[in-house]
């Protein structure tokens, strides 16, 4: 769209076309360039049509003779090679052929059948091959160096059933009854017999020298699974019940007894403060003030201790238990349950070899350890 | 026109259609390399004719392709002239007074030479498009064609040079009118 303005710059733009000059078409030129038009217009005409001709003048060299006589010698090679031609003319062909060595088959009754004779080869009799003998390959016994020894599980010893013990019939604890009385590993669970072996070994031992130990009561710092290793030495405190645990238990007592209260640690490592009992078994039991913890493990023996008041037990729980339940007797000791002490042995479970009974009451941890309270 | 002339008949080397061929083109060919600022607008005729003779059998389009053919060989026979007369340090004497003569403005040969003016100061494209497009007739395809670009940017180029042309104008008209005031 142009504007007015525009439109009027673009007339005056095709007006200039009026300055063009006008001339005379000069035939001079228009000549050239028409021939030049031809020229460059012919061309590729040209080029199509030179090879034409050379391909005609090709053909026409030969000549009509030529290719007539280059067909018939076509044909007749043709023909000759096939033997199609009368027997006469096959024959002077092969005749001719034959000169330059080039053979081509001749009428059939010209040729002549000589018989050959025949050789006989003698035939060679051969013997019959002999199956092959698969001899037994022997089979190699390899015999081992050094057999292999199946672990043989060693004998564990069984733990001597502790000496029967009575306890004093004043203990805080005497008035237990034939059920509950603690150490009958039969009633048991058998969930605490797991692991047995390790710790009831040699039950009995920690509690012979009651009295003995050199550690303050109250204190607990055994360090889990060494301090079962020196039975005996974790006594009481004159005074004390001495339920102490479990010769070579490797349980890991880790209670922390806060004073007034019972605790029954891992192997015989725990501490009792004056006036309570310790239970020790096997297990990482925490007791809450005022509750006590029987992680006692089977095979415990009753010691009884001379020395100890009446008051007092002295109950070595050798148990294997490992449940850390509070409150609970636990264990092959069969915590015995004293006032608030809830007595829950697992369900179903049967009485380990391990931790064989015990007749004696007072000499259960469990039963130590709740008299504690 | 060159809408009458045949391409074919051209192609065959016919006299008339070469005659009438000529005769259209010649003049704009002459009138183009003139305004384009050639020496020798009559040589760029001669030498663009030539070129197309020799190229058209080679060609193919129409009659418009053919305009466009035509002008982009004028152009770079006016480009190779002026490069030439830039280089041509003499002169000859016998061509002296023809040249003085061409260059002179005349009214018989420039009837509007304030537009002459203004298209000599645009840029050499722009001029070279305006003249395509609005003095030689082309259309822009054609134009487009000729210059070598598309026809897209040929459009934009186009309306660009033709607003700096009326700019021109306009500043020589606000010139001539303040020199008026003046000698009022």
């Amino acid at each position: 769209m142009i504007w007015p303005s525009d439109r009027r710059l673009a007339l005056r733009l095709a007006d200039l076309r009026a300055t063009e000059v006008a001339f005379d078409v000069d035939q001079d030129l228009v000549a050239r360039l028409r021939s030049l038009a031809i020229a460059s217009s012919a061309d590729p005409t040209l080029v199509k049509g030179r090879w034409k001709r050379r391909v005609g003048a090709a053909i026409g060299a030969v000549g009509v003779f030529g290719w007539a006589g280059a067909a018939a010698a076509g044909a007749s090679v043709g023909l000759v090679s096939t033997g199609s031609l009368p027997d006469p003319i096959q024959n002077v062909v092969a005749d001719v052929l034959e000169v330059v060595n080039i053979e081509v088959p001749r009428p059939v009754s010209s040729v002549e059948i000589v018989p050959e004779p025949v050789e006989e080869v003698p035939v060679e009799e051969t013997p019959p091959a002999e199956p092959p003998v698969i001899e037994p390959t022997p089979t190699t016994v390899i015999e081992p160096d050094q057999p292999e020894e199946e672990p043989v599980d060693e004998p564990v010893e069984e733990p001597i059933a502790p000496p029967t013990t009575t306890l004093p019939e004043e203990s805080d604890e005497g008035d237990l009854d034939a059920e509950e009385s603690p150490g009958r590993s039969e009633e048991a669970p058998g969930q605490t017999g797991a692991t047995p072996g390790q710790s009831g070994t040699t039950p009995g031992q920690s509690g012979n020298t009651p009295a003995q130990g050199a550690e303050p009561p109250g204190q607990t710092g055994n360090t889990p699974g060494q301090s079962g290793n020196t039975p005996g030495q974790s006594g009481s405190a004159p005074g004390q019940s001495g339920n102490n645990g479990n010769s070579n238990g490797q349980g890991n007592g880790n209670s922390d007894n806060a004073p007034g209260q019972s605790d029954n640690n891992g192997n015989g490592n725990s501490d009792n403060a004056p006036g309570q009992t310790d239970n020790n078994g096997n297990g990482n039991s925490d007791n809450a003030p005022g509750q006590t913890d029987n992680n006692g493990n089977g095979n415990s023996q009753g010691n009884p201790n001379p020395g100890t008041p009446p008051e007092q037990s002295n109950g070595n729980g050798n148990g294997n238990g490992q449940s850390n339940s509070q409150s609970g007797n636990n264990g092959n000791g069969r915590g015995v349950a004293a006032d608030e002490v809830d007595v829950t042995p697992p369900e179903a479970a049967p009485a380990t070899e391990d931790t064989p009974a015990s007749p004696n009451r007072g000499n259960n941890g469990n039963r130590g350890g709740q008299s504690g309270r | 026109m060159a809408d009458r002339v045949s391409v074919r008949a051209l192609k065959r080397g016919e006299a008339s259609e070469w005659s009438k061929f000529v005769g259209d083109i010649g003049p704009k060919i002459v009138g183009y390399a003139h305004r384009m600022g050639s020496r020798d607008p009559d040589e760029v005729m001669g030498a663009t004719l030539e070129a197309v003779a020799r190229r058209i059998g080679e060609f193919e389009g129409g009659a418009g392709d053919l305009r466009s053919f035509v002008f982009s060989i004028a152009h770079a026979r006016i480009v190779d002239d002026l490069r030439r007369n830039t280089r041509r340090s003499e002169v000859s004497i016998e061509n002296t007074l023809d040249l003085l003569e061409a260059d002179e403005p005349n009214d018989e040969t420039f009837s509007d030479p304030d537009l002459l003016a203004a298209l000599e100061r645009l840029p050499e494209e722009q001029h070279r498009m305006l003249e395509l497009r609005y003095v030689v007739g082309l259309s822009t395809r054609e134009t487009a064609k000729a210059i070598g670009k598309s026809e897209v940017a040929t459009r934009v180029a186009l309306s660009r040079a033709f607003a700096k042309l009326k700019d021109l104008l306009s500043e020589e008209l606000r010139a001539e009118s303040s020199e008026a005031e003046v000698a009022s």
